[in-house]
């Protein structure tokens, strides 16, 4: 009796390579981040350390920090800064009151077949057009001809016509689903013997809540309000739009840009810093340890 | 010496929809008792042990705490706690923080909270612990933790949802041993929610079988395994050894359907008779089944059915293999006989 030796039959180029397979998983993405998004990051803030000169309006290449001097040192921009932060914390603010009820409708209360109907109502807005919303919350507040102006006309006083308050609740609107649905993700997760070993243990509503609910959500609650507080800080358009006078960090930056590149990279840089500091603070709180 | 009622169930009955999960249950626990909850998944104990912390409303019934009718009232009011199937740790808070939750929540003042922690701790042979997060914990801890956490409030009742569930062998005959002593240093009623019938007979004063909602049969340990008042009972705990009605007339000379433990049958190797006093019938051994401590012998009857015989592997040859497709003879002592409902 004879007997054939056969080699087993080799993997594949992939299984061979280990290292080729991981280059043709991530080659794309990793290029584009690191070209397209971080050059462009890059180029901004190297633009920030140039000026332009002030006759010719050409680009001057020579590293100074007089964008910033300028920046930091000019009370209309202090302000416009405040006011900015202002908004993004008052909308993040209004947005978690609006949300945490409705997640946790959707999430515990709500019966199983209707979640995902409530998940579909809640993504529906976000198909709409950014400009048509934000231009009907124009005709909402709108001074004379608004709807909510029309509303309250028979009480005897005016609308709120365009302004911060105009902003606050169209950005609010804009960014709700944001919130809630990292929120109704987080009480999905809560395990009802959670909750009822709260209850068993002698605890009502309110103090489960302050107690075992808000500590387990609160990674939730944090994804939520960097969406919130991010896309509110970047935004210029809705202050455009429902905003009158008022303006907002990205609206300085769109006002410069052309005239003055290196000023509008400079003040750009201003809601990346917020937003770096925003990170790190939120890190120390060990929320993003379980996003 | 008469026990106190700590428990009363009158026609507590549960719905899902149309399924009834707890169908007018009539139950009194004793004060100090180890009782079980017995049954097959589905049966509906656990629902009947939620319905006593308050998780879940009756649909129709009772139910009394030491005397007073707590049917209606909340969870946090009533003077109960549990140890959940999955322990429900709460996972940002350290050991020390889960078990002086239910202190702190009745502003206990902080010296006193400590110091029954610690010692609730110390009961469950966790000293030590206080500062680690339940993840840093092994299952085994955790569910000691969950059980400090439930006694440190000293209840009039603690119950337990099929907490060893998750624990591997060892270490759950390890907990079923330490989980009876501290019982019994307590002194606390324990209402214990299982599947696993060694787990209810190992523990247990008297144990409640459950199946489909209704109580098939209360009872001790002894009196559950050696004299099982339904079919059910007697296949659920322990392996169902029935004679149909056919050989019953025929072995016992009576009719019904009777039932035998395995470990009562004599398996007559060497074809001796049978003492006085014996029932005895032959068969053909189908299976011979080597078990470490003993042998399981399966046994086709002549009328049909089988029965199981074990055989102590204490003496003599434990080789047994050989027998099988043999004809042997089987007896019992008829005191170990029993007639079964259906």
């Amino acid at each position: 009796m004879t007997t054939v030796e056969l080699a087993p039959p080799k993997g594949g180029f992939g299984y061979r390579h280990p290292r080729a397979r991981l280059v043709a998983l991530l080659g794309a993405p990793m290029s584009w981040l690191i070209v397209i998004y971080l050059g462009s990051l890059a180029a901004l803030f190297l633009t920030a350390f140039w000026t332009v000169d002030g006759f010719t309006g050409a680009l001057v290449r020579t590293f100074t920090l007089e964008n910033f001097v300028d920046v930091f040192t000019t009370p209309a921009y202090l302000w416009v800064m405040a006011r900015t932060v202002g908004i993004a914390v008052t909308v993040t603010i209004l947005c978690l009151l609006l949300a945490v009820p409705v997640a946790y409708f959707m999430a515990r209360v709500a019966s199983k077949r209707w979640q995902p109907l409530l998940v579909a109502m809640i993504l529906t807005p976000l198909w709409a057009s950014y400009l048509v919303k934000a231009y009907a919350w124009r005709a909402m507040l709108s001074p004379q001809t608004g709807v909510i102006a029309w509303f309250v006309a028979p009480l005897g006083i005016g609308g709120p016509g365009f302004g911060i308050f105009g902003i606050i609740v169209t950005l609010t609107y804009l960014w709700l689903p944001y919130m809630i649905l990292p929120v109704y993700a987080g009480f999905s997760r809560l395990p009802d013997s959670m909750l009822d070993a709260s209850a068993d243990l002698g605890a009502k509503g309110w103090r489960t809540f302050r107690s075992v609910v808000v500590p387990l959500i609160f990674p939730a609650i944090v994804a939520g309000s960097i969406f919130t507080f991010s896309l509110s800080l970047g935004d210029y358009i809705t202050a455009q739009i429902v905003g009158g006078k008022v303006q907002m960090l990205g609206n300085v930056v769109q006002q410069n840009y052309v005239t003055n590149l290196p000023f509008a990279a400079a003040f750009a840089v201003i809601p990346v810093l917020i937003v770096l500091i925003y990170l790190a603070a939120v890190r120390r709180t060990g929320a993003l340890d379980n996003l | 010496m008469v026990n106190s009622v700590a428990i009363s169930l009158r026609g507590l009955t549960r719905r899902f929809g149309d399924v009834v999960a707890v169908d007018a249950i009539d139950l009194d626990v004793l004060d100090g008792e180890f009782l079980s909850l017995l049954g097959p998944s589905g049966s509906g104990k656990t629902t009947v042990l939620r319905m006593i912390a308050g998780f879940e409303r009756p649909d129709a019934g009772t139910i009394e705490l030491a005397g007073t009718d707590v049917t209606m009232t909340a969870p946090y009011a009533r003077d109960v706690n549990t140890v959940f199937q999955d322990y429900a740790l709460f996972p940002h808070m350290t050991v020390a923080e889960n078990v002086q939750y239910g202190l702190r929540v009745k502003k206990v003042a902080k010296g006193e909270r400590v110091e029954r922690a610690r010692a609730a701790l110390t009961a469950v042979r966790l000293a030590g612990y206080e500062d680690r997060k339940p993840a840093q914990l092994s299952g085994g801890q955790r569910q000691r933790v969950a059980l400090a956490r439930a006694l440190v409030n000293r209840p009039k009742v603690l119950l337990l949802d099929e907490p060893l569930g998750a624990l591997d062998l060892k270490l759950r005959e390890q907990m079923q041993v330490e989980l009876k002593e501290i019982q019994r240093e307590v002194g606390i009623t324990f209402v214990f929610v299982t599947h696993d019938q060694d787990e209810a007979l190992t523990m247990s004063d008297r144990i409640v079988v459950i199946n489909e909602g209704r109580i098939e049969q209360l009872g001790t340990p002894t009196e559950v395994y050696e004299h099982p008042a339904t079919a059910f009972v007697a296949g659920f705990v322990g392996i169902s050894n029935l004679l149909d009605p056919v050989t019953a007339e025929q072995v016992i000379g009576r009719p019904g359907t009777w039932s035998v433990r395995p470990e009562k049958i004599h398996v007559h190797l060497s074809g001796e008779p049978a003492p006085a006093g014996h029932h005895h019938l032959s068969g053909t051994v189908r299976e011979v089944i080597y078990v470490g401590m003993s042998t399981r012998f399966v046994v086709d009857l002549p009328a049909g059915g089988s029965l199981m015989a074990v055989r102590q592997n204490s003496e003599g040859s434990t080789d047994l293999g050989h027998l099988r497709g043999q004809c042997v003879n089987l007896s019992w002592d008829q005191r170990y006989e029993y007639q079964v409902s259906n």
